[in-house]
């Protein structure tokens, strides 16, 4: 073999080699993530208990209002906790199904409150 | 690089020639050994790194100060930009490591910016302090599990 | 660690490319584009230390900080370059002929070094701020500029290492303007972005003096140390002053060997960057200027003037950021005990020269990349060449004997001196040797080979 190759073949050698690493990542571990703070809601995939949420906020002063709110119009076991994503989460959590959750999220609907449903984590 | 390898051993030019080749696969040799490890010790970090919460990750090196992320993430909310706090650090808080003391207010300064740190602030960080020497007028907004408040003088 | 930060990132970078392309212009011009692709990376680091340089004085004067502040300046400095070129004449360059000879084994190498490149960007994509040094002044340092648009007066007289210059936090305040936020996360991806340019820059400017197989061995050696992999990410300035550091060193032994005068303009400003980067940037470039002193002896008459005058411009650069912290009453930049103190303290002379040499020849930190040196440097000698070798050996004495001088002053840290890197910095000032080895090496060992300096070379970039 030629101790110089085409000068260009050389350099196309190291652009297709180049590309085979992030080929080969592609293939093992997927796609790229981006994280951002609204992978910490999870939503509804069929497997496993549900939350009802009735919001995300900033501090857990702000977020007990939200709570308080919620369980005086009637919503027993909401209660506040940290997401992972440097959130609160307001939220009654353990729902059993999608039509229970469905059902929380009728009634918040009739007292000011706009809930949404989540997969547990 | 064409070399006459009949004089490979002529002084000066063959002894520096050889010595160039000799050196050269010795990086090469090591280079190489040092690139799969290399390689396969970024593919672990990125892995890692890919891993782990927001939280975790927003953390990072605070993780080794702070006790728990409420606190800080509670301060942050709470005390508006424009304003100043005091982190005032103690041995009473529960889980702190040997570095919680000495750098919580390092780490408080990083995390919390724009927000100035002021020795007269009325935003309080007791990270571990005496509770009995912020006075009554401290209202408590956050106590957590370890015993760290974050509050408000009044007035 | 959003698309956004990332492409805000990638922008920032282009920018710099494009500044640093104007100041490339002003300096040598070009004269196929092909040649400007070869030296697209010496271009971005020009870039780079540029910005760096200009921005660093727009805080110290006191302009305000903001997206159009960097934007403005950059477009300044690439128009001052343009205005040198058309002052010059430089002639338009035409398309050329293509990429230079590369080789298969070249080739390959070239395919490693990429490979490489390519799994420390996944590395640092992201990066949580883990280096304490890191979240506790640099980047604090860099949101301040931020935030409030300048050197603020409280944040930059309380944060530790109040002296140091300011020269990476202003670029990753830049960083964050381009990204629309303080991400700290995505932030590392600019120190990959630094590490790339100056893979490139030296690749480039070594490309028409070596073969290619040198300067890519030597670069994947330096950058598969385990040192290198662990910390090159890290958003503090240690691995950028020793980028900075190596390309003006670079410079000035090409500008040794071939004279044209780009070349020692374009080390000036890297030798200005240098000193605005970390303290031991001054000593890092007292280094540089003293080996190249000694180095050009017998034509002194020509050498010495203007070795004296970038000397002269680079400290200029430095300059106004001295006054700053002088003016407002910060002090620590030289060790209290590294005058008249050495003479009370002459028991810590060899235990401290034994720490930098445990440092700089640890394997478990570089392999064998320093034993290397030496064996290019004896080489080279043997092989009939003199400056380059002479300039190569007394720039690695110099800072060798500096960094002894360092930790001799340095009292906090009591003998027996412990090579801890939490309390002692022999191991970060012994990088800045290591990263000069991917330039300096390629051509001690070419200059072995052929026996002789390297040649003037007419056309060479």
């Amino acid at each position: 073999m030629p101790a110089d190759v085409p000068r260009v073949s050389a350099w196309l050698v190291v652009a297709v080699s180049a590309l085979g690493y992030p080929l080969l990542v592609l293939v093992f571990s997927g796609p790229p993530a981006f994280p951002t703070r609204a992978d910490c809601v999870l939503a509804p995939t069929g497997e496993g208990e549900y939350r009802v949420v009735f919001g995300y906020r900033d501090s857990e002063l702000e977020a007990l209002e939200l709570r308080d709110r919620a369980l005086a119009v009637g919503f027993q076991g909401t209660e506040i906790s940290r997401d992972g994503c440097g959130r609160v989460r307001v939220a009654v959590d353990d729902i059993p199904s999608r039509e229970v959750g469905e059902e929380v999220i009728r009634e918040a609907r009739t007292v000011d409150l706009d809930p949404t449903l989540e997969q547990e984590g | 690089m064409r070399g006459d390898f009949s004089s490979v051993l002529d002084w000066p030019h063959g002894i520096a020639r050889l010595g160039v080749v000799l050196c050269t696969v010795v990086a090469l040799g090591f280079g190489l050994v040092y690139f799969v490890k290399a390689v396969d010790r970024l593919g672990d970090t990125a892995r890692t790194n890919a891993a782990q919460n927001y939280d975790d990750r927003e953390f990072a090196g605070g993780n080794a100060v702070v006790v728990g992320n409420r606190a800080l993430y509670e301060a942050r909310a709470l005390i508006p930009e424009d304003e100043t706090y005091r982190v005032i650090p103690g041995s009473g808080v529960d889980g702190a490591t040997e570095l919680t003391a000495p750098f919580i207010d390092h780490y408080a300064r990083y995390f919390l910016m724009p927000r100035r740190p002021s020795p007269e602030a009325r935003w309080i960080i007791c990270y571990g302090c005496d509770r009995s020497e912020l006075g009554d007028g401290f209202d408590v907004l956050l106590e957590d599990e370890a015993g760290i408040l974050v509050g408000r003088l009044s007035g | 660690m959003t698309v956004r930060s990332l492409g805000g990132l990638v922008v920032l970078n282009l920018f710099a490319l494009a500044v640093g392309a104007g100041l490339l212009w002003g300096l040598r011009g070009w004269r196929s584009w092909w040649e400007l692709a070869r030296l697209a990376g010496l271009a971005y680091m020009l870039g780079i230390a540029g910005l760096g340089v200009a921005l660093t004085l727009v805080l110290v004067a006191g302009i305000p900080f903001s997206l159009a502040t960097i934007l403005l300046t950059g477009m300044a400095l690439a128009g001052a370059g343009a205005a040198v070129a058309h002052r010059l004449g430089r002639p338009r360059p035409v398309l050329g002929t293509g990429p230079r000879r590369v080789g298969l084994a070249g080739a390959a190498l070239a395919v490693l070094v990429v490979v490489y490149l390519e799994a420390l960007f996944r590395a640092a994509r992201l990066s949580g701020l883990y280096a304490f040094d890191a979240w506790s002044f640099w980047v604090p340092k860099a949101k301040a500029i931020y935030f409030f648009g300048g050197l603020d007066e409280q944040f930059f007289s309380e944060l530790p290492n109040a002296t140091y210059p300011p020269l990476v936090p202003t670029l990753e305040a830049s960083a964050f303007h381009f990204m629309g936020s303080p991400d700290v996360v995505t932030l590392h991806v600019q120190f990959w972005f630094f590490l790339a340019g100056f893979v490139a820059a030296v690749a480039g400017l070594l490309a028409t003096r070596v073969p290619p197989v040198l300067p890519w061995t030597f670069a994947l050696l330096a950058l598969v140390s385990p040192r290198v992999v662990g910390r090159t990410l890290e958003p503090q300035a240690d691995f950028t002053l020793d980028y900075l550091f190596a390309l003006a060193a670079l410079l000035v032994v090409l500008w040794l060997l071939e004279r044209r005068p780009w070349q020692l303009a374009g080390a000036t400003l890297f030798l200005g960057a240098v000193m605005l980067t970390k303290r031991e940037g001054q000593l890092l470039a007292a280094c540089v200027v003293a080996a190249a002193l000694v180095a050009s002896w017998r034509d002194w008459r020509t050498a010495w003037p203007r070795l004296g005058l970038a000397s002269a411009c680079a400290l200029a650069l430095a300059l106004p950021w001295r006054a700053w912290y002088v003016s407002h009453d910060l002090t620590g930049e030289f060790p209290s005990s590294g005058g008249t103190g050495l003479l009370e303290n002459l028991d810590r002379a060899w235990p401290s020269f034994q720490s930098v040499l445990t440092s700089a020849f640890s394997t478990d930190l570089w392999t064998v990349v320093l034993p290397l040196v030496i064996v290019a440097v004896v080489l080279a000698l043997i092989g009939g060449a003199r400056v380059l070798p002479v300039y190569a050996m007394l720039v690695y004495a110099f800072a060798l004997a500096g960094f002894t001088w360092g930790i001799w002053s340095f009292v906090e840290l009591e003998v027996p001196i412990e090579q801890d890197e939490a309390i002692n910095p022999v191991v970060r000032l012994s990088a800045s040797l290591i990263v000069l080895s991917a330039a300096l090496v390629p051509l001690l060992l070419d200059a072995a080979w052929r026996g002789a300096d390297p040649p003037r070379r007419p056309d060479a970039g």
